[in-house]
């Protein structure tokens, strides 16, 4: 088990079918180690296998120094296991689906679950999907934001682009 | 603000209004101080040319040079006065000329700007699907949504190119848009006007000295390649800034500022802070090796030395 205290650690969250696994994919050096299974309520959609647990993956900073990354499982009945890899993190990037039919409710669960690892953890929000969600709409975002209070940066990203995810991560590290 | 507003030969009922209106102001912090003018001091002159007292008035405050706001003869459409108050408009709209009179407005407008950038900035916050086509671009402005669509990918780049020209129509979307499907490429509004005004940032007029702020975090999650954006966009957040002083601050070239400003002002995320101060806000002092952590990540994520703290 890693020691909380000396790892550096960038956690990812959202719901089911946000695109954390592609994001962590995105930008790590190495392959998520991830335990995915088919999903059988995936529908019509393009996703055929869901993260049932975390993703774990690394960033090498220099040849002393890893970054790992975490994403964190998006069903409610792995909560338990934020608080267990989530704390002493340097912040997170929060992932949630525009196409999502509960967008807002999806953003107050991650947020709160956010809270219970770190009250006082940095984030920042990123919306994947956005591109194919016809009806998508950042007001009912920025509203939302102001309901919650939460003045953090809020992007529109495609996960497969590495480009993009890094984006939302140095937008991270000015708020830190 | 407190100003001494003479006026001269209104009838009650103009008077009235004029009253209503003056108490409007207090909402912009304009207190005015409302009294009948016998060539007393005053910051403005309201005159009524129907009656005798208000043509004498006006002759005497011309000679002085006093600013003055005339209600012209009913009907008289023809002589022309260096400001005129519509005798038949609502208090509230007196309250607007007025304001425009002792407190010109120093937001930026659409006039300042032509184009897709100038329907930009005069539709800021339209609910409605707006049709804005230039030639073989067509794109829907979905501005409060922070959206653009248009029917190709292409059209994005072509859009971009075009930002500042002329002949733009824009049009409400129609309720039976026999496109309806095609409309398929769907971008970030914020995204676009940030890399389009970056490209035309040497045609772009200055907003100087006047001081900004951001009022949320722009979109910038397509703009990967504007690393400048990031870093002005977390100074904003924080504070008020003019344009000259982020330059001088950061040391980016004023017109790649300046660029940034009009993209986000068109987007609605950058307000004019008049009033405030500019005031930098230093990061809470974080323990030397936590920072220096930060850096090192930093650097991996290609941000320069320092950048993290802006």
């Amino acid at each position: 088990m890693l020691d909380s205290e000396k790892t550096i650690k960038l956690l990812f969250a959202g719901p089911l079918g946000s695109g954390k696994t592609t994001a962590i994919r995105a930008i790590s050096d190495t392959p998520p180690v991830s335990s995915e299974v088919p999903w059988t309520d995936a529908g019509s959609s393009e996703k055929t296998s869901t993260t049932v647990a975390l993703d774990y993956s690394t960033i090498q900073l220099n040849p002393d120094e890893t970054l790992h990354v975490y994403g964190l499982p998006g069903q409610d009945y792995l909560d338990f296991m934020g608080p267990i890899v989530g704390p002493g993190a340097l912040g997170a990037v929060l992932l949630l689906d525009a196409s999502s039919q509960t967008l807002a409710q999806d953003c107050r669960t991650v947020v709160e679950q956010l809270a219970r690892i770190d009250p006082s953890l940095k984030f920042v929000i990123g919306i994947s999907k956005s591109d194919i969600t016809p009806s998508f709409s950042m007001e009912t975002m920025y509203a939302l934001a102001r309901r919650m209070s939460l003045y953090v940066p809020m992007f529109c990203i495609d996960p497969r682009d590495p480009a993009q995810v890094r984006q939302l991560v140095r937008a991270l590290l000015y708020l830190l | 603000m407190h100003i001494k507003l003479g006026t001269a030969g209104l009838s009650d009922e103009l008077a009235l209004r004029l009253s209503l209106a003056c108490g409007l102001l207090a909402a912009s912090q304009i207190h005015v101080d409302i009294q009948d003018w016998r060539g007393n001091e005053s910051d403005i002159l309201i005159v009524d040319i129907d009656s005798g007292h208000g043509r004498l008035a006006y002759e005497v405050a011309a000679r002085r040079n006093l600013p003055v706001m005339v209600f012209p003869r009913s009907g008289d459409s023809e002589t022309s006065y260096p400001s005129k108050l519509d005798r038949d408009a609502p208090a509230a709209a007196i309250a607007r000329a007025l304001q425009e009179k002792l407190q010109p407005s120093s937001e930026p407008t659409s006039d300042d700007v032509q184009g897709l950038l100038g329907i930009c900035i005069r539709e800021a916050g339209c609910h409605q699907d707006l049709l804005v086509k230039r030639g073989s671009i067509a794109l829907i402005l979905r501005h409060a949504a922070g959206r653009i669509i248009t029917r190709s990918v292409s059209d994005v780049p072509a859009a971009e190119t075009r930002l500042l020209e002329n002949a733009w129509l824009c049009v409400v979307r129609p309720a039976n848009d026999p496109y309806a499907n095609e409309w398929l490429v769907s971008r970030s509004l914020e995204s676009f006007l940030i890399n389009a005004c970056a490209r035309h940032r040497a045609s772009l007029p200055s907003l100087g000295g006047k001081l900004y702020r951001l009022t949320r975090w722009p979109d910038l999650g397509s703009v990967t390649e504007n690393e400048e954006a990031l870093r002005l966009s977390a100074l904003l957040q924080r504070s008020a800034w003019s344009a000259d002083a982020l330059a001088q601050h950061t040391g980016i070239a004023a017109h790649h500022i300046n660029a940034f400003f009009w993209a986000t002002l068109a987007s609605g995320a950058l307000a004019c802070a008049d009033g405030s101060t500019v005031t930098f806000a230093a990061p809470p002092a974080a323990a030397s090796t936590a920072s220096s952590l930060i850096q090192r990540v930093a650097r991996h994520f290609g941000l320069k030395l320092g950048y993290s703290h802006a």
